[in-house]
């Protein structure tokens, strides 16, 4: 096979396992938020569903490497081409190149999925924190917050009893769930920028991008994340430096 | 490098439909907890237990509460 042959079909698989992820990722995006709705905001089966798309969608995304390996780099040595020269390594880049794009894709598909049904379940839990909660031994109304979503007190202010609001399977979930899920939506793009430079590194094969500017560029995500979560529950302002550096030294460490 | 897409639209919408229904199917569903308020009574009295007092006696008939 000549070198233009090789190079087409190189190309025309590559663009196939393109459409396939495409097609798959599309259909996950209009599926998954029937099937969180259908199972009453139900989390667990939200993520389990993610996970099994999630490993159909790498699978595409390893086939690009996998074949390279198998087949392509030996078709182009077999067309002629000598391994490790420019024209080989333009080639074989250009399959890193469509890998890596569709790895940022799954990312900013996963974290889209997932904070769209944050939003639906905040909604709803918003609604469920805004009905009148009564006292339980004299009926009057008391103050419920909608911006924390774990058990407490409160106590009447017109029998003094004490009682304990639990706020429900959903609200919990908004901690559990949710926030992580907008976090991530509100620091996106500088994770993504993230995983740019360390591509750029492993491109080029040394370090274009030192390691200063991979965790000042991890700090600004971690950063965005926090914040937002900071937004939602503003409990967690009390431990934002604690978090930041551990989150941090999670990169700068290893 | 071969590639037999010919049935493949067909095939990964099943795909997609066996991983909704199988995650939907295997996950172990709980009892979910509804939004709501309790109050700790006092087993002796009945009585419910006041602002500013602690969780271990009644503050009215001095049983314990845990």
């Amino acid at each position: 096979m000549s070198f233009s042959e090789t190079q087409n079909r190189w190309n025309s698989f590559l663009k196939k396992i393109e459409e396939r992820f495409t097609e798959v990722l599309e259909k996950t995006e209009a599926a998954l938020p029937l099937l969180f709705e259908a199972t009453d905001f139900e989390t667990t089966t939200f993520s389990n569903a993610w996970q099994g798309i999630y490993s159909q969608a790498s699978n595409l995304i390893y086939k690009i490497d996998d074949t390279w390996h198998e087949k392509v780099g030996e078709a182009f040595e077999n067309a002629g081409i000598d391994f490790n020269s420019n024209r080989f390594i333009q080639e074989r880049n250009k399959g890193y190149q469509i890998k890596f794009d569709l790895e940022q894709k799954l990312k900013s598909y996963e974290v889209e999925i997932f904070a769209n049904a944050a939003k639906m379940l905040v909604e709803k839990v918003k609604d469920v924190l805004s009905q009148d909660f009564c006292c339980s031994q004299c009926q009057a109304k008391l103050p419920i917050k909608d911006n924390f979503f774990r058990s407490y007190y409160s106590t009447c202010e017109y029998c003094q009893t004490v009682n304990t609001f639990e706020p429900g399977a959903k609200a919990r979930n908004v901690e559990h769930f949710a926030i992580h899920a907008l976090g991530e939506e509100a620091a996106l793009e500088h994770y993504l920028q993230y995983e740019q430079l360390k591509f750029q590194n492993y491109l080029e094969n040394h370090e274009v991008n030192g390691k200063d500017q991979l965790i000042k560029q991890y700090r600004k995500y971690v950063e965005a994340y926090l914040k937002k979560r900071i937004e939602i529950i503003p409990d967690y302002s009390d431990r934002y430096e604690k978090d930041l550096e551990a989150k941090i030294a999670f990169v700068a460490n290893y | 490098m071969k590639e037999n897409n010919n049935k493949k639209p067909k095939e990964e919408k099943n795909i997609l439909d066996d991983i909704l229904a199988n995650a939907f199917s295997s996950t172990k569903k709980y009892e979910e907890t509804n939004a709501g308020l309790e109050t700790k009574k006092c087993n002796g009295c009945g009585a419910a237990r006041p602002d500013d007092t602690d969780l271990q006696y009644c503050d009215f008939c001095g049983n314990q509460f845990y």
